[in-house]
């Protein structure tokens, strides 16, 4: 992550802003809804198509816990986004053993 | 002394197809501590492993026959080109664990009036007064209800009135 592409504001607001065609808005909105009890989210649209989402620490916490918090989430979106892979990879597959799973034909016939 | 054919091809031959990689199988997984993950597929099975070798798997950097590859291969979590025997044997499992959700449910219960004069205490049907009719079941919803009981594949049913 770009360290330019983290923002620490006086008002206790963090901003990060995802490059467009690196992390899918998918990956970042279920990354943004697991931290919905630690941080209010909101997520916005930028110039280039960028993602930035913008963070309210629903407790007052020191900028060492924000970091934290900050790394936490990047790591969150990568791992969706490396679940949204998988997904993709294997969606054919998933529906070929899933009708073969399903079907009243005998897979021994 | 005359030389004889082996009984066992050369190893080369068991191995052809590995350099043509592997292919992922449908899976989840979730992080289990600081530096592991579980992995889990629609069959129930389940591994774990470090992150690293999570990335290398999800992106192909697993090197064939060493001891992860052939876990994740005997798990159905990845599938060579040695056939499509790993699907095959995938999809049996998920049909076997499935079996009562392909067959849907057996048991239907049928909630007819709430009359009753008892209080049992296993019962979860709310307790009337035996002059409330308001909310027996019409005959045309008990219709509509036996319509959809024969609607289901299983072969055996069984009907169970509440009340």
């Amino acid at each position: 992550m770009e360290p330019d592409s983290i923002a620490y504001n006086e008002a206790g607001t963090i901003s990060i802003v995802f490059q467009a065609g690196v992390y899918s808005l998918l990956a970042i909105k279920k990354a943004a809804y697991k931290f919905t009890d630690r941080v209010s989210v909101l997520i916005q649209e930028v110039e280039a198509g960028n993602i930035q989402v913008s963070f309210n620490l629903l407790n007052a916490q020191e900028q060492t816990a924000q970091q934290q918090i900050v790394q936490e989430f990047c790591n969150e979106v990568l791992e969706q986004d490396l679940r949204e892979t998988i997904a993709q990879e294997t969606e054919a597959t998933r529906s070929l053993i899933l009708a073969q799973a399903f079907s009243k034909t005998s897979l021994l016939e | 002394m005359a030389t004889t054919k082996g009984k066992f091809q050369p190893l080369a031959y068991y191995n052809r197809g590995l350099e043509a990689g592997y292919q992922l199988l449908p899976f989840r997984f979730i992080q289990l501590d600081d530096s592991r993950y579980v992995l889990t597929n629609v069959a129930g099975e389940y591994t774990v492993v470090q992150r690293e070798e999570l990335n290398a798997f999800v992106h192909k950097q697993l090197e064939p026959n060493t001891a992860l590859f052939n876990t994740l291969k005997a798990k159905h979590f990845l599938m060579d080109s040695s056939g499509s025997v790993a699907l095959d044997l995938l999809a049996l499992k998920v049909r076997t664990k499935m079996q009562p959700v392909a067959n849907f449910t057996s048991l239907h219960m049928f909630v007819t009036t709430l009359r009753c004069d008892h209080s049992c205490p296993y019962c979860q049907v709310s307790r009337q007064s035996e002059d409330r009719a308001a909310f027996d079941m019409s005959p045309e919803i008990a219709d509509k209800a036996i319509d959809f009981t024969f609607q289901s594949p299983n072969p055996a049913i069984k009907i169970t009135p509440l009340n």
